[in-house]
């Protein structure tokens, strides 16, 4: 053992078109998620089929991965904001449990 | 009271509140985004609504927004009558909404079809129940149509009766919340003014919020967001209590802090049920729909300094709003019914007085019959609160009256109906009187069920299938040169053209491209004309930057326009003249503005705008080489170039350093004089490294120093505190400065890319002429918002110029070349890549960066300039013919000399057509379309099949300028199809305000779309609205493969949003993209 102390955070990955970027990263913002990471132009295969990332001329309809990493309390409010959008557009969402090592960083009010 | 007593109002919580905010936010889908107009963006005013297919998203739109999404039915019949629509093509349209059913009039028989057909073509005759008596009574001495009235009206009779006074109730139960606002609601039933009421005060308070520099005074508070903002001078502000708003001071100080609370308290107390919040939001956003797509665009600009500033959202808006109506809706429910003024209400009340409601709605639409009307009491109608009690105890005699009147009237309207569609038919009446008895029932009930409102669908269709058909009959001709020349087992050799030249796909270019090839030796292409190079350009002298990519790129690379290096002192002086010229533009506008000048500065300087408003009016030409040569005398034109070399940090520290050593030198010699300046530079770079902490002070090595300048540590501490303050020089400014540096231009690999694909995009992959000119494009008028309309939408409304100029000093650069050549694109060495930018009013090429033409060029350039000189001459003669209200040019210099009075003319509406009448995006070879006089209607965009097998660049082009192309061509469709909602009116009547946008007269929404003068010509639309034909010649697998792989392009085939036509490469047959994989030929 490396005797690092771990802290429990939750990781949510949000995928969705481009296009709708900024209705996540405003619910991100909202509840004051301390910081994002954003994946551009990805690919991959969905029930829908299989989806290809390179549209070098159009950012709006390739998909995006949005990747946040939040203490528990936050998980709620971030899912009652996606809720509304998920039940309208297309798009993935995963909740999983992650560990940090400085759980400060992670955690602004 | 509507105000929620502290004890029941409950504070959400953190997730209620977001969801909310979603919930807002989702609901402004239906709204398309508002960019400020300095950038125009053309784009679809029902892009939120392409999930849906066109029709739906059409009805949805009149819903939300009351606007038209077709073209007048008198206006579809005069391209009928004019040929533009063939029967034909009218056919086609029916088939799928007639029955396979005849009816038999005299001898004759006709189908469902050609009955929906005279209908179409005729109208049906239908005309004002109110006016039908006044119209057939004169027709009724004819016994036929006596007759024929009689046998209408006992069809009616045996109709089983329909309770028409309780139908309001219902319907209005079904559609309050979910078609209209309580406050429309009002309005409608009493007449109430409430939602003018409210926009009136939302557009006060956004109009201050919003302004971006255009008023001399801006509005206080503004930092502490909008809702806050207005909740602080609300407060202050006697208009509601003006509009009747009782305890307005404290109805606005008990308002809660957040806006997400406000939202949800409004929504309490309007009783609104959970499920239909979604649908309320968006009406409410819909009622100035302009306004709210700039907030929504303003609210997703993360970097936008007005927004960061004043922040601004849909939220915030929604808080102020629902405020607004809860207040005026309580007020006018209280008065007019005596009933509290929420959903729960107002519905129990339609409930519960479902006869004396009908009576009422009859009533106030004037269509109550005076049989009724003078047996009942007016007074009844007319009092506050209405006696609905009363009105519900009607005496059931006058209820039956009043049914049989409707029915006699009903049986009027459709006589009259009948007798338009036997002269359409060609019948006489006599035959339609004594056909069998169900002819005639059969007959209304297919007028009925083929109303006008769902005409504009068929119309479309026909038009468009009209088009196509005589789009594939003129390039029939070069579709076989084209398949003569794909047959030849051997290709001729191919000769080198005297020059080439690559435009810009826009329609604009269809014509100039034409007119220069046919001067004879050039060869042209069509690109989208940011040449495929997202950037984000900073003008010399400029401080703002711009992006120069279409709305759906963010940029990738920052280019900055510099002096050229031999244009150091000039440069100084530019910008000084420039500093002078905007100090005095200033003054002139805070003199302008300014309250008091009107009364003490008229006599003074008033003469100076008099000499603008004279010189623009009555010469304008001369006004403008006036205005050139003060501008010329100020700030003296100089020579730039563009940062597209990455410069690497090793380089720009050096380069930084160097400015650094010499703010020292500047600093010694204004205080030492020449001993300052001879200081060896070793102590100076010494000093340089003390100011920016990267050295330690050490009094051992600051000793040559302090002989040198007699100094002691004091005073070196204080020039070091000198040229930290003075001159910047610290560590901060160090990083700062370095990433400006970095962060511009392009890597070489880069720069390869980009060449690579730009040329294999377009298919012009070898034969490479000597000169090559990168064609950019914008336009030149005066006094017009709209001017950026005009510009490269593919620039992001800009000037394109910056692009061309990038992409030539890559494609000039000998390592691109180099790397070009490995991957299998050689460029001859004499290839010169030129920028030129096409002034589409004037028809001018100005050509940039002349001074990297190899003298070895210097006749083909002059050639060149010739052509273009040519070109640009026969091009205004023909773009000027199309124009209304210009005199036919006698002598080809004479157009070129309207054309230029005509972008300085500060009165003209209409300085060119711009892109309107644009029908089709043809995807090819220049062999498909060249030659053709396709009249500035189609988009041209180079591709060659051949080169491309499989698909990679072709899905580029699907992908980014077809979405394009469509969004200009849905901005120009809905804007011909309703100019009032979904364009901006007319341009006589506009506003600047905020330097965002324009409003109709003193206070209107934010005016959408295009203006009148744009797509009509008089009263004619000059824009055909159809769906763009996207025309692609490439294999049919491939093509659709492409679709298949996007869902934004699924979206626009499949729900028929755009027409997707294929010409098959083998066969150069023509298909119409159907539903996946289903192509139609088009014959």
């Amino acid at each position: 053992m490396s005797g690092m102390k771990l802290h429990p955070m939750k990781e949510i990955k949000i995928i969705i078109e481009g296009e709708h970027i900024h209705f996540v990263t405003d619910v991100l913002d909202r509840i004051k998620a301390s910081g994002y990471t954003v994946f551009s132009n990805i690919s991959g295969k969905g029930h829908l089929g299989f989806h290809v990332g390179h549209l070098m001329f159009n950012d709006t309809s390739s998909l995006q991965m949005i990747l946040t990493v939040v203490p528990e309390e936050k998980l709620d409010p971030i899912l009652s904001g996606l809720k509304p959008f998920l039940e309208r557009h297309s798009g993935s969402l995963f909740v999983l449990d992650a560990s940090v090592l400085r759980p400060d960083r992670f955690d602004s009010k | 009271m509507s105000m929620l007593d502290d004890k029941i109002r409950v504070t959400p919580s953190e997730s209620q509140r977001i969801e909310l905010r979603s919930l807002v936010n989702l609901s402004c889908e239906p709204i398309s985004h508002f960019w400020p107009m300095k950038t125009f963006i053309h784009h679809n005013p029902l892009h939120g609504l392409e999930h849906l297919t066109f029709e739906k998203a059409i009805k949805e739109g009149q819903r939300f927004l009351r606007g038209r999404g077709y073209l007048s039915n008198s206006h579809n019949r005069k391209y009928f009558q004019q040929g533009r629509i063939s029967e034909d093509s009218i056919n086609e349209a029916l088939k799928d909404v007639s029955q396979n059913a005849t009816i038999s009039i005299g001898e004759r028989e006709f189908s469902h079809l050609e009955v929906l057909r005279a209908i179409l073509i005729h109208g049906n005759g239908k005309v004002a129940t109110d006016v039908c008596s006044a119209i057939l009574q004169p027709s009724l001495n004819q016994p036929e149509i006596r007759n024929l009235f009689e046998k209408i009206h006992d069809l009616s009779k045996k109709k089983a009766p329909e309770d028409f006074l309780k139908g309001h109730a219902d319907r209005e139960k079904k559609d309050l919340a979910t078609q209209y606002t309580l406050a429309e609601w009002c309005d409608q039933t009493f007449g109430t003014n409430i939602q003018d009421q409210i926009n009136g005060e939302i557009i006060k308070w956004l109009g201050g919020f919003l302004d971006e520099g255009h008023a001399p005074w801006g509005m206080p508070d503004r930092k502490k967001t909008f809702y806050s903002a207005w909740k602080e001078l609300a407060l202050g502000d006697a208009s509601g209590s003006i509009l009747g708003i009782q305890d307005w001071k404290n109805k606005i100080l008990n308002l809660p802090d957040r806006p997400e609370d406000a939202v949800l308290e409004s929504l309490s107390l309007l009783a609104i049920p959970k499920d239909l919040w979604d649908s309320y939001f968006s009406l409410q956003l819909a009622q100035l729909s302009g306004w709210t797509g700039f907030i929504k665009w303003r609210s997703e600009q993360t970097d936008y300094a007005w927004q960061n500033a004043f922040p601004i959202d849909l939220i915030k808006y929604m808080a102020i709003r629902l405020f607004y109506e809860r207040e005026f809706v309580m007020l006018a429910c209280q008065e007019k019914l005596a009933i509290p003024g929420t959903y729960a209400s107002i519905n129990e009340y339609l409930n519960n007085h479902p006869t004396g409601y009908g009576l009422y709605k009859e009533y106030r639409s004037r269509v109550l019959p005076d049989e009724v009307v003078n047996y009942l009491n007016i007074s009844l109608f007319t009092q506050d609160p209405l006696n609905i009690e009363d009105l519900d105890k009607c005496d059931s005699r006058l209820i039956s009256i009043w049914e049989q009147t409707r029915e006699k009237q009903e049986a009027e309207g459709q006589t009259l109906i009948v007798m338009h569609l036997a002269q359409s038919l060609g019948v006489a009446i006599q035959d339609v009187v004594k056909s069998a008895p169900n002819t005639l029932s059969t007959l209304l009930d297919w007028v009925e069920q083929f109303p006008e409102s769902q005409h504009g669908p068929i119309w479309l269709e026909a038009f468009e299938s009209s088009y196509i058909k005589d789009f594939a009959k003129k390039i029939s001709p070069n579709l076989e040169k084209l398949r003569r020349s794909d047959e030849l087992e051997e290709q001729p050799p191919e000769s080198r053209p005297l020059s080439q030249a690559i435009f810009c796909i826009d329609v604009r270019s269809e014509c100039f491209r034409r007119q220069l090839e046919e001067i004879g030796g050039n060869e042209t292409f069509g690109f989208a004309g940011f040449f495929g190079i997202p950037i984000c350009y900073q003008g010399f002298s400029s401080e703002q930057q711009t992006d120069q990519c279409p709305v759906l790129l963010k940029p990738k690379h920052v280019v900055k326009e510099i002096p050229r290096a031999s244009q150091g002192k000039a440069a100084e002086k530019f910008l000084e003249g420039q500093e002078i010229a905007k100090t005095g533009h200033t003054l002139l506008h805070d003199l302008k503005e300014n309250i008091v000048t009107p009364y003490v500065m008229v006599e003074a300087i008033g003469w100076f705008f008099g000499f603008k408003l004279f010189g623009q009016t009555l010469q304008p030409k001369w006004f403008k080489k006036a205005m050139s040569w003060m501008k010329d005398i100020l700030a003296i034109p100089i020579r730039t170039t563009l940062t597209v070399e990455k410069i690497q940090r090793e380089e720009a520290y050096e380069m930084v350093a160097a400015k650094h050593q010499a703010a020292i030198y500047r600093l010694f010699t204004e205080k030492y004089d020449q001993q300052g300046a001879t200081v060896p530079h070793d102590q100076v770079e010494r000093l340089r490294k003390l100011a920016l902490n990267q050295i330690p002070s050490d009094s051992n090595e600051n000793e040559e120093l302090f002989r040198l300048l007699k100094w002691n540590e004091s005073d070196l501490e204080q020039f070091i505190v000198a040229l930290r303050k003075d001159f910047n020089l610290h560590e901060r400014d160090l990083d700062h400065q370095l990433q400006q540096i970095t962060q511009t231009g392009f890597t070489e690999s880069e720069q390869v890319n980009y060449v690579e694909t730009a040329l294999r995009l377009l298919g012009f992959t070898k034969t490479f002429a000597r000169l090559v000119l990168l064609c950019a494009h914008g336009s030149t008028s005066d006094n017009n918002p709209y001017e950026s309309a005009l510009d490269c939408g593919a620039c992001g409304g800009n000037h394109g110029i910056s692009n061309a100029r990038t992409l030539a000093v890559m494609a000039n650069n000998p390592q691109v070349r180099q790397r070009l050549a490995e991957r299998g694109i050689t460029i001859p060495p004499d290839t010169h890549f030129l920028p030129g930018q096409h002034d589409t009013t004037t028809d001018e090429v100005e050509l940039y960066d002349l001074e990297e033409v190899p003298a070895t060029h210097r006749k083909d350039l002059l050639r060149l300039q010739h052509d273009l000189q040519e070109a640009c001459e026969k091009n205004s003669r023909e773009r000027l013919a199309r124009l209304p209200d210009v005199p036919a040019a006698k002598e080809i210099d004479e157009a070129s000399r309207l054309s230029k009075v005509r972008s300085m003319d500060w009165s003209q509406v209409r300085p060119e057509w711009g892109l309107s009448g644009h029908t089709a995006f043809i995807m090819g070879r220049r062999l498909l379309s060249q030659g053709i006089n396709f009249e500035g209607r189609t988009f041209l965009h180079s591709y060659d099949h051949s080169q491309d097998p499989d698909g990679k660049y072709l899905e580029i082009i699907m992908t980014a300028p077809m979405i394009v192309t469509n969004w200009i061509n849905m901005e120009h469709y809905f804007s011909t199809v309703d100019p009032m909602v979904y364009g901006a009116g007319s341009k006589v009547y506009h506003n600047v305000v905020g330097n965002i946008g324009v409003m109709y007269g003193s206070q209107s929404d934010l005016c959408v779309g295009l203006p009148i003068q744009t797509v009509f010509n008089g009263d004619k639309p000059y824009h055909e609205p159809m769906r763009l034909f996207a025309i692609i010649e490439a294999p049919l697998e491939r093509i659709a493969t492409i679709v298949e792989r996007h869902e934004i392009l699924q979206r626009l085939t499949g729900n028929r949003w755009i027409n997707l036509v294929a010409i098959h490469p083998d066969t150069k047959k023509l298909f119409h993209f159907r539903l996946m994989k289903d192509w139609q030929p088009i014959n």
